[in-house]
């Protein structure tokens, strides 16, 4: 069922034959997959399936104990390079500073964005915060940019963290279950937002995802995991049933 | 005259070696403080005891052996999560190995119990020259080290995950922010001593993060209320003959109750919604 990409599709992220183990226990199991350039990917799969030790392998966080990946990032330099920084932009789940009066403001987390490409010893210049600036006002958070990110809605911190992946201009963006705690109001924001950067910035979305009816209308293909991937394929070819039925035979879901 | 102390030249030296350990333990104690590791300091003056006992043991300057020891509980601190161990056991073990170094040592030389007082409760009034030098060169160093990196601290403070994947060199840099912490603990163990040196870490952050302020901001006003309990401390200490540790923790603690009330009587601000989104105000 997997799916190989035709002649003409620029593939820009490639996993060859991955393994990952914790000790004895392994997590993922002979994974190989492709990403085409502008597409959105859904990874769905009950819990300790692998879905974020497979992201978590994507953007680096952690390497293969066998196999390869590869970006073809299409920007001269990093061609081939895993990881590839400057490629893939990052929104982890759960991060620290959701905890409240952690004192750091939306500005203060976006600049952060920047700090892997300024360089260990350099400063902030005025082109990255020109770059900052421009990913607050895209972002529709400057009003709040001085305010503590902890005072912030559910939505505006999903944002925030989202301007913070973007800044340094990645072309494929990784956001590990970033519908988790959002109000429903925020997620549809959230999947306009999905869909404005892949439509209109080119950018390349893949995203943990567990709700069924948000695989079926916001993704294109669905890749699930349980250990290694029982479904690799096109969203559209799936209703709500079909994708249960995946999910009855890979155990519970969440 | 307000600071007694100062006409004295045992309390000129303490208040240059006070100020220098409350503007680097209050600084380094915010990220510590959320980076949930407030008992790192607390484990590192155990081993700098061990590093005074061996001091003390060998007839080597103790302060320059704490160094040593503090140094290398931060390479075991480091070592130990390697390898998995959970960050809190891991200070625990430390500082468990410490402590039973130090007893050991300690039980083996002779008339040293005084010594081992002044270390174990501080003594501010009675620092010598070769501690300011040694505060000096240490304190500087440190707040030298943590501009020069300061904006990468922010960012394993905010979120080490991500600090990661942007291609910091995050756990090179833990391992020195945890070697600064231990350099710290050396200088200010001088001060209020072994069992009361991680206060001047953890209360003054804790004291600012109540406030909600922005990062540097909660980093100056840490260090601000750092510099006034140890004067405070001092002239309270000089003024009424206490044990001057224990005046200028007690202020900090005071200094905390303050922050706190205020912190409840900040109004609550309300949440601002979002003007325009990312379909309308993106035009890259």
């Amino acid at each position: 069922m997997s799916l190989t990409p035709t002649g003409n599709e620029q593939v820009c992220l490639t996993m060859n034959n991955v393994w990952f183990a914790y000790g004895a226990n392994t997590i993922l199991e002979d994974v190989s997959l492709s990403i085409r350039q502008e597409e959105i990917v859904g990874i769905a799969g009950p819990n300790g399936s692998g879905k974020s030790t497979l992201m978590k392998i994507m953007v680096g966080l952690l390497k293969p104990d066998k196999g390869t990946v590869s970006f073809t990032c299409h920007i001269g330099e990093c061609e081939g390079m895993y990881p590839c920084r400057p490629c893939i932009g990052y929104v982890p789940q759960n991060p620290m500073i959701r905890q409240e009066r952690f004192p750091v403001t939306t500005r203060e987390i976006v600049e952060m964005g920047t700090f892997g490409q300024i360089g260990l010893f350099r400063r902030m210049n005025s082109d990255t915060r020109k770059a900052v600036d421009n990913a607050i006002a895209e972002a529709g958070l400057g009003n709040v940019q001085h305010e503590l990110f902890s005072d912030l809605s559910g939505g505006q911190q999903q944002r925030t963290l989202i301007a913070r992946a973007l800044v340094g201009s990645p072309h494929i963006i990784a956001l590990d279950e970033p519908t988790n705690g959002v109000d429903a109001q925020s997620k549809q924001e959230f999947y306009s937002l999905v869909s404005h950067l892949n439509k209109v910035h080119r950018i390349t979305v893949l995203m943990i995802l567990h709700d069924l009816p948000d695989l079926a209308a916001h993704v294109e293909r669905v890749i699930f995991l349980q250990r290694k991937i029982i479904y690799d394929g096109p969203s559209a070819n799936l209703n709500a049933e079909g994708l249960w039925d995946l999910m009855v035979r890979a155990g519970k879901i969440t | 005259m307000v600071l007694e102390f100062l006409s004295y030249q045992f309390g000129v030296r303490a208040l240059i070696g006070g100020l220098i350990v409350a503007i680097t333990c209050s600084s380094l104690g915010v990220f510590l403080v959320l980076r949930r590791l407030s008992l790192i300091a607390d484990g590192l003056s155990h081993v700098a005891f061990g590093g005074i006992a061996l001091g003390l043991f060998s007839g080597i300057y103790p302060l320059y052996t704490a160094v040593v020891g503090v140094v290398l509980g931060s390479l075991g601190i480091h070592g130990l999560g390697k390898l998995r161990v959970a960050s809190d056991a891991a200070i625990a073990i430390m500082f468990a190995t410490g402590l039973a170094i130090g007893i050991i040592l300690i039980s083996v030389t002779q008339n040293v119990a005084v010594d081992v007082l002044s270390f174990l409760f501080g003594t501010i009034l009675g620092i010598n020259q070769t501690d300011i030098y040694l505060a000096i060169v240490l304190g500087v160093t440190v707040i030298s080290i943590l501009l020069l990196f300061w904006k990468e601290w922010v960012a394993i403070t905010i979120d080490a995950e991500f600090a990661r994947v942007s291609g910091l060199p995050v756990s090179a840099l833990e391992l020195v922010f945890t070697i600064l912490t231990g350099l710290t603990v050396v200088v200010a163990m001088r001060l209020v001593g072994v069992l009361l040196v991680s206060s001047l870490i953890v209360i003054p952050a804790s004291a600012m993060i109540q406030l909600k302020m922005p990062f540097r901001k909660t980093v100056l006003s840490a260090c601000g209320i750092a510099v006034v309990s140890v004067i405070a401390g001092l002239q309270l200490s000089f003024a009424y003959d206490i044990a001057p540790g224990g005046s200028i923790v007690l202020v900090t603690i005071c200094c905390f109750i303050l922050a706190a009330i205020v912190a409840r009587l900040l109004p609550k601000i309300p949440k601002k919604s979002v003007q325009g989104s990312w379909d309308h105000q993106c035009n890259r």
